[in-house]
């Protein structure tokens, strides 16, 4: 097993991963956009719901 | 054990558990999805061949196999509805169709972005990428045909019906890319085997796994209530 | 009156599919250069989506009147099994729809130079999937009895899946006939299973409607 260590020098580094982060950024923010606006959704609907609207 | 069972039958011992531990699965989960994503993002050695992109490997792994995980939650609970006439039966299907359609259209997203670096293509017809598509469409339909019935119990009949059909959509996701050559990459972390990655690699995934297995299961928690507060209504 | 006279008597509901499905496989070649080969090998292709096309036609209206006019409920007031009458029906169906358009497919597989000999055997895989896809798509019309036929259409159209990859490797292997009659058994079976299952599962559905 290899270590686990931080794997970037800098954090222009970080941010585009050798010109790979675009995807992988981009993969990490859309998945959590759409998993927070359905917790949202669901949350506010609730919340309506119980209201008695 | 009465006690242990008692809200998998009674509607109201179900929205007491549900408030009981909720708050805790949810925090958990995002505890462990956090820690997983932290470490496979900056923490995880690179990839010999596929360089950084392979980070996306914490996002796509997990959740396609929790696409296909929902899937089976939802035909037990169909099967059970049907057989026993477990009342919360279509309220578990249900909400586990809701954020099944979710899990799966980020699988299917996350792995066609994925492909642009490994395959120099978004998209491709082959057998695991298509019957995941159709996976996609069945969560899909699904909703479609529960929410075009007046009639609940008619609506809860039917998806359960089209539910169990659907299963044997399942097995052939699974097999699809041991059958056919295809581009896709067989499965990399198995139980029964010795996984064909390093182990720095595979920690991570396998909190990312665990962590949103709790967090989905919190928000099926929570679609539920929302449901339930619903069929009141009606 | 039997279902067979039934349906013989509603030209629309077996003719018309026939008609669409010759009609269809006349304008496939219209868009191409006569000579060209594009013409065997978009052959497949155009007949799966054509065989599709054709079962969601052909049994969208399989149920309907009878669910309109009251002969489901007098049939279940009277006693009588309505998983048989289903059953009938889907015979029915396989004997004026798909026999014919198996054989409409044969002779334009011949007309396309797509076979050279196995004639029975193209006929009989044809037959097979399209049963297949009318027993699908007849419960696709059960579920959606009062609700119009997209709505059956997009719940059962997943399941068809199946049968089109096996149909798919069927005429992919047609040139070597050891092969491709291994997939036909495979298909004659799915056949047999789908044509029990989905009559069962639309009569179930067809008395939830009726409830």
């Amino acid at each position: 097993m290899e270590k686990l260590k931080f794997q970037f020098q800098s954090f222009q580094d970080l941010l585009f991963m050798e010109d790979h982060g675009i995807y992988v950024w981009g993969v990490y923010l859309a998945a959590t956009i759409l998993m927070s606006i359905f917790y949202l959704v669901i949350d506010n609907k609730l919340k309506k719901t119980k209201s008695g609207e | 054990m009465r006690n242990l069972l008692l809200p998998l039958v009674s509607v109201k011992e179900y929205i007491a558990l549900n408030q009981k531990i909720y708050p805790f699965v949810m925090l958990f989960g995002i505890f462990l999805i956090s820690i997983g994503w932290i470490t496979g993002l900056f923490f995880a050695p690179v990839d010999a061949i596929q360089g950084h992109s392979y980070r996306i490997i914490y996002i796509h792994v997990p959740m396609a196999i929790f696409s296909q995980l929902i899937y089976w939650f939802m035909a037990i609970w169909s099967f059970s509805f049907l057989v026993w006439k477990i009342k919360i039966g279509p309220l578990m299907t249900i909400s586990a169709a809701y954020i099944g359609c979710m899990v799966t259209f980020i699988a299917l997203f996350s792995g066609s972005i994925w492909g642009i670096p490994t395959w120099g293509t978004w998209w491709q017809w082959d057998a695991r990428i298509t019957s995941t598509f159709i996976l996609f469409i069945m969560y899909v339909a699904l909703l479609t045909v529960n929410g075009s019935f007046q009639n609940t119990y008619k609506a809860d009949q039917i998806t359960a019906w089209i539910t169990l059909i659907g299963v044997i959509n399942i097995p052939i996701i699974k097999k699809s890319v041991d059958w056919w050559s295809t581009l896709h990459q067989p499965a990399s972390i198995s139980l029964a085997s010795e996984s064909s990655i390093d182990l720095s690699m595979l920690i991570p995934l396998v909190i990312s796994i665990l962590g949103l297995g709790l967090f989905l299961f919190a928000l099926g928690l929570k679609v539920s209530r929302l449901l339930l507060l619903k069929y009141e209504e009606t | 009156m039997n279902e067979f006279q039934k349906l013989f008597y509603k030209t629309r509901n077996w003719l018309g599919p026939n008609l669409i499905f010759v009609m269809v496989m006349i304008a496939f070649p219209l868009s191409l250069n006569i000579y060209s080969a594009e013409l065997e090998t978009s052959f497949e292709s155009i007949l799966v989506i054509a065989l599709l096309m054709i079962a969601f036609i052909s049994s969208e209206g399989i149920f309907n009147e009878d669910f309109l006019d009251g002969s489901f409920e007098m049939f279940i007031s009277e006693g009588r099994s309505l998983f048989q009458l289903v059953m009938e029906k889907f015979c029915a169906y396989y004997f004026m729809v798909s026999l014919p358009i198996s054989l409409a497919a044969l002779a334009f597989a011949l007309a396309n130079g797509v076979i050279k000999d196995n004639y029975l055997l193209t006929a009989s895989g044809v037959f097979f999937v399209n049963t297949i896809f009318t027993s699908i798509f007849a419960f696709g019309s059960a579920i959606s009895l009062n609700k119009g036929a997209i709505l059956g259409i997009i719940s059962v159209l997943p399941f068809s899946m199946p049968a089109v990859i096996v149909f798919g490797r069927f005429l992919d292997n047609l040139s070597v006939s050891n092969i491709s009659f291994s997939f036909l058994e495979l298909l004659a079976g799915l056949s047999i299973m789908s044509f029990l299952i989905f009559a069962w599962l639309s009569s179930k559905i067809i008395k939830l409607h009726l409830e």
